[in-house]
This record gives structure tokens, C-alpha cells and sequence, in this order.
């Protein structure tokens, strides 16, 4: 693959000819702190560090990229102050051509000196804004995977992904847009004020507030725009529904004949819009002309100033304060741009904050009292269920429910839709937490722990397949989606095809096991997507499935396979289905209607016992299935 | 990198060939509010350009004879007395200020105005274009031409090319101040200026490039984002967090580099601009600075110059950036153009290839014939498809619709019902075959005089947003009493001035319907094309949908789709189609035995 390699040297055609050529980039070695806050994004801190570190804890983060800039513009400040100081030698008194040449050598080092400084601090701005973004992500995803699911309804997924992209960028932007123009600031006042203030005296003290009062006057300039503009809103959101009407609709409005309507409204509406935009920019060309020309009322209000106060100015002192105050205002120039972030990234840094607030699951796991250690539990054996209920806000999706089901059997749950099967099966592996009630587990060992439980949650789940209804697939190739890792182990991964008689869909793809699958999986049919799930639970090797209706939209041949897999695979299996097929190959089943059970015994008795629940239930099944093919 | 997006990478390579200039040039053309503009905003952008050098020349005269007040001066080169003071000073300082502004105004307003018939266009070339560019583009993606790409276009294309004209102007307003010291030295601007377009030009083009890795690579990101926002929990139950956080630095790494690349470029630009800016100060340095010693030029003058060089680095970075994004407009000029060129539907709906270009006027539409066209509607060995390439849905059709009858049209999903309406529209691509009405062929007459034949009711009564009045009537040629008559014809009585929301949805199906046969009643067309009419409609609205149809529009050729034949045991005449074609065709009763 061709790659491109960067070169500091001007070879501009050659470089471009290069990079359009070019298939990828090279690596570009990120600055050491980078580097550091990228490690990170692999091992994010715990939540204890998150609450307090998320906005000063970010500067912190890049403090010493941030000291090293101080540095750096301090330099460049110091280049400015050298070249203004040689300039000014050069006006006055010169006495040869050798002092002239000198003079010119030190300008044009200082310079090149002050470009290069320009040209690394850049680069180090780019190192700032990604390291602040690394540090944002890895402290938003320490918190994700952990979020308690009854907090969904206050962080819906597209609320968590403009947390993710737009709210980090926010904070971001301010972070970075307010070192890049600050710390330059600060510098430049610093050094070169008592330069301007020794050679101009009050003078100067007068050019140099009157440069810094652009910053207040832009703001109220653009505080004005953002006032008016809402105005313009109105009318482009009203754009922008005409113009969906229209394209959604572009059938309809065929068949009615109605385009010349749609073409007039819409004009009208766009020469409103764009009317209103143009006398709205008239402000903001006001703005742009004021602040491009500051430097001329900082010059003239040194001399009213003067004349004011009668202070007498002479050419020689009075210019290399004009000069030195001429590169500050250029510096100036971008200060309310950096302010103007700061309202959204507060805003954005408040919804940050509330979802670091939000509650955790593994809040509910309670320290174990007698201290085992998972690894000598044992295999579990037994689920002890005890009054284990769970309602939201006032539906009950289980009430008060007592069982024990058995580990190295197989045990079916059937039920009508909404009968809480899916909760069941979700509370029983710990993937949501009951409302009240208690699952117990019994390992091989003899020991029992509660399932919230340091000591049995991990141990329990560590044993545990868990194929859900709809499952999740990630986009990216085939074989990442199975095995979970960036790269599987082949062997395993094979077997966990060949299990999930996925082998002849793979031999279809272009791209084989190495195929893009697509965001959620768009690229596979819905049965290919509950197999892949499926081979996750057998590239795992874990000894106990739960599955929800796993083999819905599999057809029945491939079904039949797949459950002699299944159970071949399985020490242990608790699954939700409807099949017949399924149900015979199980031992017990345990019949739920409106989170309550209404039956539960022998897979045989119940499947031969014509009045059973789990008959009539079934045969009504048929029968409503026979009506839809109809 | 999957093979995708390397497509997509080599297909988005920008390079600066005749193509970019042609579209640049085709786009400034075409603005012709700026172009009248141009010559004033150009002597303002210039004027304000070089006042600034006098006004530092009255500054450091002032300095130097040190007077605020009565200070006599000599222009030089100019020969010109002046009596310096403050108020003078000020009055400079406004009025260059001013005419800055007004530099500004006379470019970006008119030049945002102008871009409205960019937009005019665009809406005219969708309004025309075939009905099937509308599925092959999702709607989300036409809204983003029409409001996203326009708005870049509208806006930041002008300023930037404002911005690039400015830039330019001020380099050679400070630098060209260096005349005054020695003419060679003034001279050395050209190729200043000249440098920083060559270079800059190639930093814009790789800039271009550098962003299309880079936002390939945010999506990498933002898919293990969603893995860790959506997945998260599938990761933790087999212990694989790890492993996901793991491919998130990979992802997010790899986009740092695209990233840092890109800044690399842009700092490399300023770089060398930047020295090259250095290099030219310092030959005007030394130029003046051996003037002064030799008491060649006026120390005031040199001062002057020295000023204005110290602004000329601000105005380099100034220029570097402007050019480095001003390409990136073209992407979306580009991109609105290609709305604007879209072929009209006439040219592309016969499923023979057309090379056409985009400055080529389409061949003139067929002269409309004088009278609407009447007689039997005849499908005569006709074929079409969705796509010039896809699979043809009516395939070899040939059947008659009698005129003036009430035809029911059947068959199973996919039978080729709604196919039969979309061909009349004529939305379709025609593979062979002709329609024709009383002998005259539909297919060569003016599409929308071909249209005008047809009414519909569509399957989903939609009814825009507004009144009832604009949706039955939308060109206000009918009066009060006929509106308020064709709402009691179809059993309703709403006032035509009731305001209706997006979709009609504040009215029930059965209402919507009904309101849909009413605008059918209103217009004249001959024949009605019905699409499951009474499908989802509660039972008194299916009664008065009936009536309509077999009192109010007798004497109009009605065609109806439906699924059961049951539902059509009045109608006069019933076609069935399988598959594309003809199966059978009689009178409902004969069809019903």
C-alpha cells in the first residue's frame, strides 16, 4: 500500500502529487503526553477519579503540553521583541554597512525563528484538542458500559452519542480555541507591555487598553448576531419542512400536479430567508471591518491621548511601541471567537456531568459476607429464586415469583407476548436488577451466593452464554462480531461457524468471515444475525446458555441442527421458544402469563397432556400462524 | 481500509485541473448581481487597502515634528501641503474604516443575494428530473443539496472568494509601500504573491484529501462508540470490555494521525509562506535601512514603511488560510451543481443510454395538442421497469381499458398494479411497447400534458399543510360556491378555509379520502385513477367513497386497484394481471363465477 510520507522541505507540486497518489498516511509519532492519554482510552479511570476530573481534570491532563506552549510563545514573543529592537536600531542611529547587515541578520533570524515556533505550536495544538478528546472519550466510556438500563429513558442512544461526539467536541473546541489565543495573550502582554510602556510611557498604557477593548466590542457585536439570527432560524426550519414536504412527497405532487405550487412556495420562502440572512450579514461585514482596522484606532488613540494630555511623542520611541502593539493586536483578533464557545461548553460539560451522575449496575452488587474466591465456586448448579419480582413505574412485568431451576437440565420458557419471559430471562443473568426478591445460586462446591454478590456475580457470569432476542452486532467484520476480539482464534472461531451452521453463509460472502457486516448488522438477513449471536455463546465455551427465541427467523431445517448443537454444546440451558421442536428437546418447561407461572413440570407430560397449557397455548399458535400465511 | 472506502477515497481525489477552475468560473459567472457590483466593491477593497499606509505616514510625521495640532507636511512623491492635526488623524481612521466595510458589504451581499438563482436552479432541476432519482437518493441526502451544500455555497463560497480578493489587495497595499523605498524592492511583491498561490494552491488540494481520511476515520470512531454505547453489554458479558476499549484507541489512534496530518499540512503552508513573507521584509529592511544611513529617504518615510511591513505577516497567514479552505467550497459547489444539471425526466425515461452535456439544451419538447385527448386507454405490447437495469415489471402488456366505464384493476402483490398508475404518470423507465388514448400515443406528447388526463386518490390520502382551500384548489381557480358544492357532494362538511396540519393528520382516513375525491371531482381530468380507495376507511366514509364514485363521477373513465375482486362486483369492466401481464378481463359477474 502506498503510503505518504510527509517532508518539511518546499517541494509543493511534489508533495501533493504524492498524497493524491497515496492509498494511506504514514504514522506521524503523536506528541509522549498524547501517547499517554491515549493509553487511557484502553484502561479508563474508575469512577471515582471521573466525577471530580472532567473539566479541570482535562487540563490537567494536558498541563505539561499546555506549559510547553507557554514556553513557546514566550520565545516567540522575545523574536518579536528582537526584531522590533532591531528595527528600531536600524532608524535611528546607523553608522555602517556592516551594523546594517548585522541588523538584517537578526530580523530575518528572528523572524524564521518566530514562523518555525508557529509552525511546531500547531502541531502541538492539534496534540492538544485530540488528547483533551481522548481524555473526554475514555472518561464518558468508563462510565457507558456500566450504565444501570433503567437509566435509558434520561439517556436515550442518540442522546449518548451526541454526548459522545457533539458535547466532547464542544468542550474541545473551547479548551483548545482558548489555549491557542490566551496563552499567546498572556505571553505578548507580559513581555512585550513594559517594552511598549518604557518607550511610550502613559502613551502606551493608553494603545495598550485601547487594543484590548476590541475584545469586549466584538462580543457585544456577536452577542447582537446570535439575538438576530434566531429570527433567521424561524425561517429556514420553515425552509427546510417545505422542502422535506416536497421531496418526500414527490409522487404525490406529480400525480396533482402541484410542482409549480411547491416551486413558488419554496422560492418565496428562500428569497425571504436569504434576504433577511444578507441584511444580517451587513453586521457581521460591520464587525469584520472594525476589528481588520482596530490597529489604526489603537495607533490614533495613543496620539488623542497625547494631545490630550499633552504628552510630547518623538519618532524614535514612538514607533517601536506602534510596532510592538501592531503584532499584539494581531494576536487579539481572535479572543472573542474563544469566548463565544464557552456558553455551549458549559452546557455541553453539564450533560456530561449528569450522565457521570446517573446510576451504575454494578451498584447493586453487595459484598459478599463469607469472602470465597470465584475460581474455587465450583461449576453453578442451582438458581434458587426467591419472591423475585419487577415492575416500572406501575406495570408489573413479574410479580412475586418462586422457583428453583436446575442448572444441568434444560428448561423452556413459553408465554404469550408481554407475559415478562424476556425480563425473566434478563434478571436471571444479571443483566437487570429485580425490584424486589432474591436469586440465589448453588455452585458444584456446595457453596451458595446471592447472584448481586461480589462473590457470585463474576463467578456466575463467567459461566454464562447469553444470546438476546435481537442481539447486537457491531460494524465491523464478520469475525469481530463472533469472537468479540480484534482478531479470533481460528480454530475456535471455525467450530463456532460450524456449531452455528453459519459455514454455508459464509461461503456466500465476498469477503468470507472477514466481511463488513454493516451498522447492526444491515448487511445480514435476521436469522444470520441470531446465528452470529449464537456463535458467540459457542466461541465462548461457557458451559450454560440463555437463549431468547434464538432460532425465530431460522428455517426448519438448519433449526433441528442447530438445537442438537445446542444441546450438545450446553451443560445447562434456559430458553425462550415457541417451537415444538425446541420444546422436545427440553426437560422442563415453565409456562409465564402476565409475569406470573401458570404452569410448570415435565417437558413430556406437558407436550402429550392435550389439556395442558402449554398444548392449547401452542395450538392456538398454529392455528393464528395459518391465518397469517393466509 | 475496506475496499469501500478506498472507492470512495480515489473517487473524492481532488486535483486542480481545468475541471475545479471550470466550475469555479462557471459559478462566479453565473453570479450577475456581484459581477455589477464588482467594479465598486473592487476600488473600495482597494482604497480602504492603502489608505492605512498614509495614515501611518501622518503618524510618524506627527512623531516626528511633534505636534498634535499644526504640524505642515509635503505629500512625498505627491508634492501636496497639508496641515496635520488629531481631528484630521480621526477622520482618516473613520473613513478607511468605512470604506473597508463598504468594500466588504459590495461584495458579500450581492454576491449572497446572486447565489438565490443557484438555488432557483436547483429546485428546477429536481422539480424536472425523473420521479425514480427520488428513490435512488433518500430524501435526508436531496435535503442536504438543497439546504446544507446551498448554505456552504451561499455564504462561505462568497466570503472566501471575498476574503482571497481582500488578501491579495493587502499584501500589495503594505508591501507595494516598498516602492517608495526602490522600485526593485516593490517589484519582488509579484513573486511573493505568486508563491504563496503555488503553494498554497497544493496545501488546499492536499488539505481536501487529508479530510477525506480523516472523516473516514471519525466514522471508525464513532462505530466503536456505538459499539460501546448499544454493545457495551454484550462486551461485558463475555469479557471482552478489554478487547473494545482496545479497538477503540485503535480507531480512535488511527484518526489521530489523519488528524495530525492534517494540521501538518496546514502548518507547513504558513511555514514557507510565512519565510517567504520573512524573506522579502528583510530585503525592504535592508533597502531602507541603507537609504536612511545615506540619507537617501526621508526618516519619517522609513519609518512609515517599517510599519507597514510589520503588518505584512498578519496578512500572509491572512492569505494562507483563506486559500488553504477556499477549494473546500468547491466541493460543494460541485455538488449543488450536479442538482442543477440533472436531466429533465422526458430524456431519461426511454431506457436508451443518453449522453448529454451539461451546457447542451435538451431537444424541444413536442408541440401539445390543442384538445385533451379522449377514447379508449390502450396498454399496447408495453414494458418497463424502476431502473434502466432492474428487472421489467409489466412485461409485454397489452390491454384495453374501455372509456367513459368503471374498470377494476387485480392481482396479487407484486402483480403490477401500482406499476400500471406510475406508467400512465409516466414515472417509470419504458423499456418497449406505447400507450395510447383514442390512437394517440401518451409517450410523445408533453409530459405534462399527458398528465393532465390522470386524477388520483392515492392509497394514503395525504393533504399538505394549509388550508383546505390551497389543497383542493391550489391555484385559486375555482370560486367559494363551487368549493363549499364538491365538499356536499362527497358527504362532508368542513369550511374550505380549515387549516390543515402536515399529512392532513388532524382529519380521520374516511375524512382525508373523501377530500381526496373531492379535488378529484373539481378537476376535469377523464380519466380517475383509484388506489384502494376504501382500504383502512370506516364504514360510513366507505358508503359515501361508493356513491361518489358510482353518481358523481359517472361519465369519467374510473380505474381502481384492489386486492379481492369482491370489492369490485359493481364495476363495469375487471382486468386481472399476474406478473406484469394480462391473466383475464370480463364483467365482474362472469369473473365472480
Amino acid at each position: 500500500m502506498q503510503l505518504f510520507k510527509p517532508s518539511i522541505s518546499p517541494t509543493f507540486r511534489r508533495q501533493a502529487k504524492a498524497l493524491s497518489a497515496a492509498q494511506d498516511l504514514c504514522y506521524l509519532k503523536p506528541a509522549p503526553e498524547l501517547t499517554h492519554l491515549l493509553k487511557e482510552l484502553e484502561q479508563p479511570a474508575d469512577s471515582s477519579v471521573r466525577l471530580k476530573g472532567y473539566w479541570f481534570g482535562s487540563l490537567n491532563a494536558i498541563k505539561e503540553l499546555l506549559w510547553q506552549r507557554v514556553v513557546w510563545c514566550s520565545f516567540q514573543s522575545l523574536a518579536i521583541l528582537i526584531s522590533v529592537a532591531a528595527m528600531q536600531r536600524l532608524l535611528v542611529d546607523l553608522k555602517n554597512t556592516r551594523t546594517l547587515i548585522l541588523l538584517c541578520l537578526i530580523v530575518v533570524s528572528a523572524e524564521t525563528i518566530k514562523h518555525v515556533i508557529a509552525y511546531y505550536d500547531r502541531l502541538r495544538g492539534a496534540n492538544i484538542m485530540r488528547g483533551i478528546q481522548a481524555h473526554l472519550i475514555s472518561l464518558v466510556n468508563s462510565k457507558l458500559p456500566d450504565l444501570d438500563s433503567e437509566s435509558e429513558q434520561q439517556f436515550s442512544r442518540g442522546n449518548l452519542k451526541t454526548i459522545v461526539s457533539s458535547d466532547v467536541e464542544a468542550i474541545e473546541d473551547f479548551i483548545t480555541a482558548a489555549s491557542q489565543t490566551w496563552i499567546p495573550t498572556f505571553c505578548m502582554l507580559i513581555i512585550l507591555s513594559p517594552i511598549i510602556i518604557y518607550s511610550s510611557g502613559l502613551l502606551g498604557v493608553v494603545g495598550i487598553l485601547t487594543a484590548l477593548f476590541q475584545v469586549p466590542l466584538t462580543l457585544l457585536f456577536s452577542r447582537i448576531i446570535a439575538r438576530i439570527k434566531t429570527g433567521t432560524q424561524d425561517k429556514k426550519d420553515k425552509l427546510t419542512t417545505v422542502m422535506g414536504e416536497w421531496v418526500k412527497n414527490i409522487r404525490l405532487i406529480r400525480f396533482l400536479r402541484l410542482q409549480p405550487k411547491f416551486s413558488d412556495d419554496i422560492n418565496l420562502i428562500m428569497r425571504r430567508y436569504t434576504g433577511q440572512a444578507a441584511r444580517l450579514h451587513v453586521i457581521d461585514c460591520l464587525m469584520w471591518g472594525l476589528s481588520h482596522n482596530w490597529w489604526m484606532f489603537v495607533l490614533a488613540s495613543m496620539l488623542v491621548a497625547g494631545s490630550l494630555l499633552n504628552i510630547p511623542i518623538e519618532l524614535n520611541s514612538f514607533l517601536p511601541s506602534c510596532w510592538a502593539l501592531l503584532y499584539m493586536t494581531s494576536f487579539f483578533n481572535h479572543i472573542p471567537y474563544s469566548i463565544s464557545l464557552y456558553a455551549q461548553a458549559t452546557a455541553s460539560a453539564k450533560r456530561i456531568k449528569s450522565l457521570f451522575a446517573a446510576p451504575e449496575l454494578s451498584r447493586h452488587i453487595q459484598p459478599s459476607i463469607d469472602s470465597h474466591s470465584s475460581s474455587g465456586l465450583g461449576e453453578a448448579v442451582r438458581l434458587y429464586i426467591s419472591e423475585l419480582s419487577k415492575s416500572y413505574a406501575d406495570t408489573v412485568v413479574i410479580a412475586p415469583l418462586t422457583t428453583t431451576i436446575n442448572l444441568r437440565q434444560r428448561t423452556a420458557i413459553i408465554g404469550t407476548v408481554a407475559s415478562g419471559k424476556t425480563t425473566l430471562l434478563e434478571m436471571l443473568c444479571g443483566e437487570i436488577f429485580p425490584s424486589s426478591g432474591e436469586i440465589e445460586i448453588e455452585f458444584s462446591s456446595g457453596v451458595k451466593a446471592p447472584l448481586w454478590s461480589t462473590g457470585g456475580y463474576g463467578a456466575f457470569r463467567a459461566q454464562v452464554a447469553y444470546s438476546p432476542q435481537s442481539p447486537y452486532l457491531s460494524n465491523a467484520q464478520l469475525h469481530q462480531n463472533i469472537s468479540l476480539e480484534e482478531s479470533a482464534d481460528a480454530s475456535r472461531l471455525a467450530r463456532a461457524t460450524n456449531l452455528a451452521q453459519l459455514d454455508q453463509d459464509i461461503a456466500t460472502l465476498r469477503q468470507g468471515l472477514n466481511e463488513e457486516v454493516g451498522e447492526t448488522g444491515i448487511n445480514l438477513s435476521g436469522g444470520q444475525k441470531q446465528r452470529v449471536s449464537l456463535a458467540r455463546a459457542f466461541y465462548s465455551k461457557r458451559p450454560i446458555f440463555f437463549l431468547d427465541d434464538p432460532l425465530s427467523a431460522v428455517d426448519s431445517k438448519t433449526e433441528a441442527r442447530l438445537m442438537r448443537d445446542i444441546c450438545a454444546e450446553s451443560r445447562g440451558l434456559i430458553i425462550i421458544s415457541h417451537r415444538l421442536e425446541e420444546l422436545h428437546a427440553c426437560d422442563r418447561i415453565i409456562v409465564l402469563e402476565a409475569g406470573k407461572i401458570c404452569e410448570d413440570g415435565d417437558a413430556k407430560t406437558l407436550l402429550q397432556d392435550a389439556n395442558s397449557h402449554v398444548t392449547r397455548y401452542l395450538t392456538a399458535l398454529a392455528q393464528k400462524t395459518e391465518l397469517n400465511n393466509e | 481500509m475496506s475496499e469501500l472506502q478506498k472507492q470512495f477515497v480515489s473517487q473524492e481525489s481532488t486535483t486542480l485541473d481545468s475541471r475545479t477552475l471550470a466550475l469555479l468560473w462557471r459559478f462566479i459567472s453565473g453570479l450577475k448581481l456581484l459581477l455589477v457590483f464588482l467594479p465598486l466593491s473592487l476600488t473600495c477593497i482597494t482604497i480602504g487597502a492603502f489608505l492605512p499606509s498614509g495614515f501611518l505616514w501622518i503618524i510618524a510625521k506627527m512623531a516626528d515634528c511633534q505636534s498634535y495640532t499644526s504640524c505642515q507636511a509635503t505629500i512625498p512623491y505627491f508634492n501636496i501641503e497639508l496641515t496635520l492635526s488629531i481631528s484630521f488623524l480621526i477622520w482618516l481612521v473613520l473613513i478607511s474604516t468605512a470604506i473597508r466595510i463598504a468594500g466588504w458589504i459590495f461584495f458579500e451581499i450581492p454576491g449572497q443575494l446572486a447565489t438565490r438563482t443557484i438555488h432557483r436552479q436547483m429546485i428546477n432541476g429536481l422539480a424536472h428530473t425523473r420521479t425514480t432519482y427520488f428513490d435512488e437518493n433518500p430524501s435526508g441526502r436531496l435535503l442536504n443539496r438543497l439546504v446544507r451544500d446551498y448554505d456552504q455555497v451561499r455564504l462561505m463560497a462568497v466570503v472566501r472568494m471575498g476574503d482571497f480578493i481582500n488578501s491579495i489587495i493587502e499584501i500589495i497595499a503594505i508591501a507595494g509601500v516598498a516602492f517608495l523605498s526602490h522600485y526593485l524592492v516593490g517589484i519582488l511583491i509579484i513573486p511573493l504573491i505568486l508563491w504563496i498561490l503555488y503553494a498554497q494552491l497544493h496545501v488546499s488540494m492536499m488539505l481536501q484529501r487529508c479530510a477525506i481520511f480523516r472523516s473516514t476515520r471519525i466514522g471508525e470512531v464513532l462505530h466503536r462508540e456505538t459499539d460501546v454505547i448499544e454493545g457495551a453489554r454484550t462486551f461485558y458479558l463475555y469479557d471482552q470490555i478489554p478487547a473494545l476499549f482496545r479497538r477503540v484507541r485503535h480507531a480512535f489512534e488511527r484518526y489521530i494521525q489523519a488528524h495530525l496530518m492534517h494540521m501538518r499540512i496546514e502548518a507547513w503552508g504558513f511555514l514557507w509562506t510565512g519565510i517567504a513573507g520573512t524573506l522579502f521584509t528583510t530585503i525592504a529592511v535592508f533597502t531602507i535601512g541603507y537609504q536612511t544611513s545615506h540619507e537617501m529617504i526621508d526618516v519619517v518615510v522609513a519609518g512609515a514603511i517599517l510599519t507597514s511591513l510589520t503588518r505584512l505577516s498578519p496578512a500572509i497567514g491572512w492569505c494562507t488560510w483563506v486559500i488553504a479552505y477556499l477549494l473546500e467550497s468547491v466541493a460543494h459547489i460541485r455538488r449543488v451543481f450536479e442538482i442543477v444539471d440533472l436531466a429533465p425526466e422526458e430524456t431519461s425515461e426511454k431506457a436508451i443510454v443518453q449522453v448529454f452535456d451539461t451546457h447542451q439544451k435538451i431537444v424541444d419538447p413536442p408541440p401539445t395538442p390543442a384538445a385533451m385527448l379522449s377514447g379508449d386507454l390502450i396498454f399496447n405490447a408495453y414494458s418497463m421497469s424502476y431502473r434502466i437495469d432492474s428487472p421489467l415489471i409489466l412485461r409485454d402488456l397489452s390491454v384495453t381499458f374501455p372509456a367513459g366505464k368503471e374498470i377494476g384493476v387485480i392481482g396479487r402483490t407484486g402483480a403490477g398494479k401500482t406499476s400500471l398508475m406510475q406508467s400512465l404518470f409516466r414515472m417509470v423507465y419504458v423499456q418497449s411497447g406505447d400507450i395510447t388514448i383514442g390512437g394517440q400515443s401518451l409517450l410523445t406528447c408533453p409530459i405534462d400534458f399527458a398528465r393532465s388526463h390522470f386524477a388520483v386518490v392515492p392509497q394514503d390520502p395525504y393533504l399538505f399543510a394549509g388550508s383546505l382551500r390551497e389543497n383542493l384548489d391550489p391555484y385559486g381557480e375555482y370560486n367559494e360556491a363551487e368549493l363549499a358544492r364538491v365538499i356536499r357532494e362527497v358527504g362532508l362538511s368542513v369550511s374550505p378555509a380549515f387549516n390543515l396540519i402536515e399529512g392532513g393528520e388532524n382529519l380521520s382516513r374516511g375524512e382525508r379520502q373523501l377530500l381526496c375525491l373531492a379535488r378529484t371531482i373539481l378537476g376535469s381530468q377523464p380519466f380517475v385513477l383509484m388506489d384502494e380507495p376504501t382500504s383502512g376507511v370506516d364504514s360510513i366514509s366507505d358508503a359515501k367513497i361508493q356513491n361518489v364514485l358510482f353518481q358523481v363521477l359517472r361519465g369519467r373513465t374510473v380505474i381502481t386497484i384492489a386486492h379481492r375482486l369482491n370489492t369490485l362486483s359493481q364495476y363495469d369492466w375487471i382486468i386481472e394481471l399476474s406478473e406484469g401481464q394480462l391473466l383475464r378481463a370480463g364483467h365482474a359477474q362472469e369473473l365472480l363465477k
